[in-house]
């Protein structure tokens, strides 16, 4: 019943519509009870029973004796410090020598049949594209593009300059440096995730080899650049000798390791002089520690001798860190060492006032390009291989033994920019051109083929990323060898995952890069 | 004596064809006499020591009666020796692709 009654009402209530009207209630006042306690307080005092005792002691270790010790620096090795006893290391001897000279003959002997078993690789041989990188904001000029690049201390961060190789007289470009880690898990291939901006083009770039975030830059007025990007401050060292600065643009960088200590830099600029600089980050700036000018020989009629030869590549022997090469403007090939003291003859201005007296490094010249040298590398496999790549579309394979060069490579693609030696598969290198992308070469002699007769065709063209501008730069990770870098002059770098037959090394290979090495005495 | 006689041993050794290098560890790991360099010889001494104990072990779980005498390692860059003994192990490179 009541229920019906409420649906009448609520009906009612329905139908003349719900009104919202404003209502005051009464106030309600409550009253403020307040219990007034009385606040108990009680003084009292607290004290301990028994007396509080106070000692004081001063105790002082007084005695000082004073008695010199030197630690005698004897040419003990660790070795020497165990207790062997003779009689029984004897005895183990002699029990472990037939053994070991058994099989150590053994091995001598039988012919290593696994060198002769060839790896075949099962699935594509293509590769795999995995990014594209660029930077927009600095592409904005349309002639600005990559000029170097070179892949960080642990293989993950790809560092990139920019720069314009067009340039009519001062260089009016703001170049750039940035850096992408391609290992992150979100990459964005269009946004680098650390740029430095530079006053002008960056024409060389070099990673410090083992201190991760430690980047050197060359520029095109000469200056040279050093950053710490792990400190908040990047720049930590610039060169502070006005004197001793390249005159004209760095063409190329390099980290090498110096036999005492730490690294040390080394600079090549086109006005000839190759300068050893040693980072001092301390004190901000970059002391010059040995210097090298490259001059033409002195003659005394001609009016142009003692002129500088530009330098534009220079590599190092890595397993004599003394020597190196170097290719010039002109198309000649040296052969330099950090040892030469023979001096330099040169009219040059400038060079007097140097730190460090210049020296002539030259040793030993090689049969000369026809054009401008635009890239040597050194074998990372045989310490007498290297390779050589010109304006004349040349990639060339010289010994350092032999003057004349042992194997050419012609493309026809346009001008080689570039050309590194794949650092997991002796037999392979790559070289980047003018029209043709980037060029792979696979010396391996192929199945079925002749012995002795080696592919000179690419085995594989990477595209670069527009298919059509030139590959100005390229380099292999050193710790993911199957990935290379490839930096164009459209502005953008690629990155390439290569097949698996570029990475993994034949058994025989090194063999074969050593019997190639050798032939090049024959011809 | 015995010290010439030792040196004379490791001399034979160490010319035979193809040896890189060779290494003489103690029980302990401990490298005794060594023709690498000290970075090499202490990697060589601990990793080597390892697998030999784990080879021994093997071996003597399979059979009881038997014991290790020898193993090598053949790599495509060189071949490993391995000859453990009551108190010392000697281990020596020897290159294979030594033509």
């Amino acid at each position: 019943m009541r229920s019906s009654n409420r649906d009448e009402n609520d009906s009612d209530a329905f139908r003349k519509g719900l009104g919202f009207t404003d209502e005051t209630l009464p106030i309600i006042s409550c009253k403020e009870v307040v219990h007034k306690d009385p606040i108990h307080s009680v003084n009292a005092s607290v004290q301990t029973k028994f007396e509080v005792k106070l000692e004081e002691v001063e105790c002082q270790s007084v005695k000082r004796k004073e008695r010199e010790v030197q630690v005698d620096l004897g040419e003990k090795s660790a070795n020497d410090e165990i207790q062997i006893d003779m009689g029984r290391f004897n005895k183990f001897l002699g029990r472990v020598e037939p053994l070991v000279q058994h099989y150590l003959d053994e091995n001598a002997d039988r012919p290593n049949i696994l060198r002769q078993i060839k790896l075949r690789h099962f699935g594509d041989d293509s590769a795999q594209e995995l990014f594209t990188l660029t930077y927009p904001e600095v592409l904005v000029d349309k002639e600005i593009q990559i000029t170097s690049l070179s892949w960080s201390a642990n293989g993950s961060s790809v560092f990139v300059g920019y720069g314009s190789t067009s340039h009519e007289g001062l260089c009016m470009h703001k170049g750039a440096v940035c850096s992408w880690n391609i290992e992150r898990y979100k990459i964005n291939p269009s946004k680098p995730d650390m740029t430095v901006e530079t006053t002008n083009c960056v024409t060389a770039l070099a990673c410090h080899p083992e201190r991760p975030g430690i980047v050197a830059a060359g520029l095109y007025n000469g200056e040279i650049l050093v950053w710490d990007f792990r400190e908040q401050d990047s720049l930590i060292a610039r060169v502070l000798e006005r004197q001793d600065l390249h005159r004209d643009s760095i063409t190329s960088l390099q980290w090498i390791r110096e036999p005492k200590l730490s690294k040390k830099k080394f600079i090549v600029s086109q006005d000839g002089r190759i300068l050893l600089w040693n980072p001092l980050p301390s004190k901000n700036n970059l002391k010059l520690s040995d210097a090298y000018f490259v001059s033409t020989k002195i003659s005394s009629n001609s009016k142009s001798s003692g002129k500088p030869i530009g330098v534009s590549s220079i590599t190092f022997n890595l397993e004599d860190s003394e020597t190196f090469m170097f290719g010039c403007d002109s198309g000649q090939l040296y052969k330099g060492s950090l040892n030469s003291v023979t001096a330099v003859q040169s009219r040059e201005e400038g060079l007097a006032e140097m730190t460090v007296q210049p020296k002539n490094p030259i040793t030993m010249s090689y049969q000369s390009h026809d054009s401008p040298i635009y890239s040597v590398n050194f074998s990372p496999f045989n310490r007498h291989l290297f390779l050589t790549s010109g304006h004349d579309g040349q990639v060339r394979i010289y010994s350092q033994l032999f003057p004349n060069y042992g194997r050419c490579f012609a493309a026809a693609q346009g001008a080689i920019f570039s050309c590194r030696w794949s650092p997991s598969r002796p037999l392979v290198f790559a070289a980047g051109s003018e029209h043709g992308g980037t060029l792979i070469y696979d010396l391996e002699p192929q199945e079925g083929a002749p012995t002795g007769l080696i592919s000179s065709v690419p085995v594989q063209e990477l595209p670069s990323s527009d298919k059509g501008s030139s590959i100005t730069c390229l380099e292999f990770n050193y710790k993911t060898p199957n990935i290379l870098a490839c930096g164009d002059s459209a502005g953008a770098v690629m990155i390439w995952k290569l097949a698996e037959r570029f990475t993994t090394a034949q058994n025989d290979e090194m063999e074969n890069l050593q019997i190639l090495a050798k032939s090049f005495g024959d011809s | 004596m015995s010290q010439a006689e030792v040196d004379d041993t490791l001399k034979r050794i160490q010319e035979h064809k193809g040896v890189q290098g060779f290494l003489i560890i103690n029980n302990d790991g401990i490298p005794i006499r060594s023709s690498l360099d000290s970075t090499l010889t202490q990697q060589y001494a601990a990793l080597i020591k390892s697998l030999s104990d784990k080879a021994r072990s093997a071996i003597r779980d399979i059979d009881p009666t038997n014991e290790l005498v020898f193993f090598r390692m053949r790599t495509k860059k060189h071949e490993i020796l391995v000859a453990p003994d009551k108190e010392y192990t000697m281990i020596v490179l020897q290159a294979t692709d030594a033509s």
